[in-house]
């Protein structure tokens, strides 16, 4: 019973919190990176598709570390698949 | 205009089809408003000036997410069965079929199953979660000449295996709880 | 199992124009929408649709796991590229001031890498699905 107590209440409180930072964000936002990638994007990075733009040169750590999260999933699944019988 | 019409429509579709995913039974057609879900989707984030993230979602979610789902399921429908037992309980050959393999065929029929009979010499089979595939050992009991038919507790199945075998004398269906029956 | 002769027709006549969509992606991704990762996954669903023709097939493992090592050390390689010209990891190799045609270069490495990757990956992935699942589409 305590444990539903405590989990509507963790809702409630995640509810709240999530539609109070809707309603108050509108002071914080700008659109300084907006304006910044659509003047400088091209000519810095030479690419017509902003996003390319952002995900293969602003952001390309992300990139690589999106690319190395697949292959770690590969070589999982394929382990899972071939030392069954070892593990388990 | 007509693209927000065609996106109010479309939102409408992709409820009924949520909807439909959550109520229904059969599976393969689960995967497949699954693959009809994505496509939807994809057609949204077009609309929504989004064309990136609808170019992954069409290729991802509407054809490689179903056929791993669909192989993960076509995997469940098969009842493996590893024989043990020396003579000819379980032989499948035509004309002279053993009891118990009559009795496994009935029972898979009414299921829809495959009925796969694998004989000892195979080893252990291998593959994906092995330990976990195998549905039912059959063995010989030495001492008291008894048919024991091994399989999970936690399987829905062996109750109606065990009903259908409760007026066979020599055979009896033992239900073993999960992780003992990975030796 | 065998396959209905109409689906192997049609998977017949829609596999180059798959590959070659999936390549197109790969190769226009910094002018048009698109990119390494969708490209790959493009492929990757053609490369699916050989299981349709021929379902004895199943490519090997060993080689495909290895080429996606190799192509992800490649990207790693061609990152750090930028390390020599610019002092910093992670970027453009051309100079910040550069000609824009030769940054493409980078992009389009770059894009065509990621894109064998992922493809190699989703491939490697339902591949072992098919060969451990023991079930012929």
């Amino acid at each position: 019973m305590t444990r539903k107590i405590f989990l509507i209440a963790m809702l409630t409180s995640i509810f709240i919190l999530f539609s109070a930072s809707i309603f108050k964000s509108e002071k914080y936002l700008n659109d300084f990176s907006k304006s910044y990638y659509l003047s400088n994007g091209f000519y810095e990075t030479g690419s017509k598709n902003i996003v390319t733009g952002i995900y293969l040169d602003y952001r390309l750590f992300d990139s690589i570390f999106e690319a190395s999260i697949l292959l770690i999933v590969v070589s999982g699944i394929i382990f899972i698949s071939t030392r069954d019988d070892k593990i388990l | 205009m007509n693209i927000t019409i065609i996106g109010n429509l479309l939102q409408i579709l992709l409820i009924i089809i949520a909807l439909t995913i959550v109520l229904s039974s059969d599976n393969i057609k689960m995967v497949i408003f699954f693959s009809a879900f994505s496509l939807i989707t994809s057609g949204l984030y077009y609309f929504n000036k989004a064309p990136d993230v609808a170019l992954a979602e069409v290729a991802i979610g509407s054809a490689i997410m179903p056929l791993i789902l669909i192989i993960s399921i076509s995997k469940q429908r098969v009842f493996m069965v590893v024989n043990y037992a020396d003579d000819d309980f379980l032989s499948s050959e035509e004309g002279k079929e053993g009891r118990g393999y009559e009795i496994l065929a009935s029972f898979s029929e009414y299921y829809k199953l495959k009925l796969e009979i694998h004989p000892k010499e195979d080893g252990e089979p291998q593959g994906l979660f092995t330990n976990r595939s195998v549905d039912l050992l059959v063995e010989k009991c030495p001492s008291t000449n008894k048919y024991l038919l091994k399989g999970k507790k936690s399987s829905i199945l062996m109750n109606k295996l065990e009903q259908m075998t409760i007026d066979k004398w020599d055979i009896e269906v033992l239900k073993i709880k999960e992780g003992e029956t990975d030796d | 199992m065998k396959n209905s002769s109409i689906l192997v027709c049609i998977s017949r006549i829609l596999f180059p124009f798959i590959l070659l969509f999936g390549f197109y992606i790969i190769i226009n991704g910094h002018v048009s929408p698109g990119g390494g990762f969708q490209g790959g996954a493009i492929l990757a669903t053609a490369i699916l649709i050989t299981y349709f023709i021929d379902p004895e097939r199943i490519l090997n493992l060993k080689f495909l796991i290895n080429l996606e090592k190799s192509s992800f050390i490649i990207i790693l390689l061609i990152v750090s590229l930028s390390f020599l010209t610019r002092g910093v990891f992670f970027t453009n190799f051309v100079p910040i001031d550069g000609e824009i045609d030769i940054k493409k270069i980078f992009l389009i490495a770059l894009n065509f890498f990621i894109g064998m990757k992922v493809a190699l990956g989703l491939v490697s992935v339902f591949s072992t699905f098919i060969k451990e699942g023991g079930y012929r589409i």
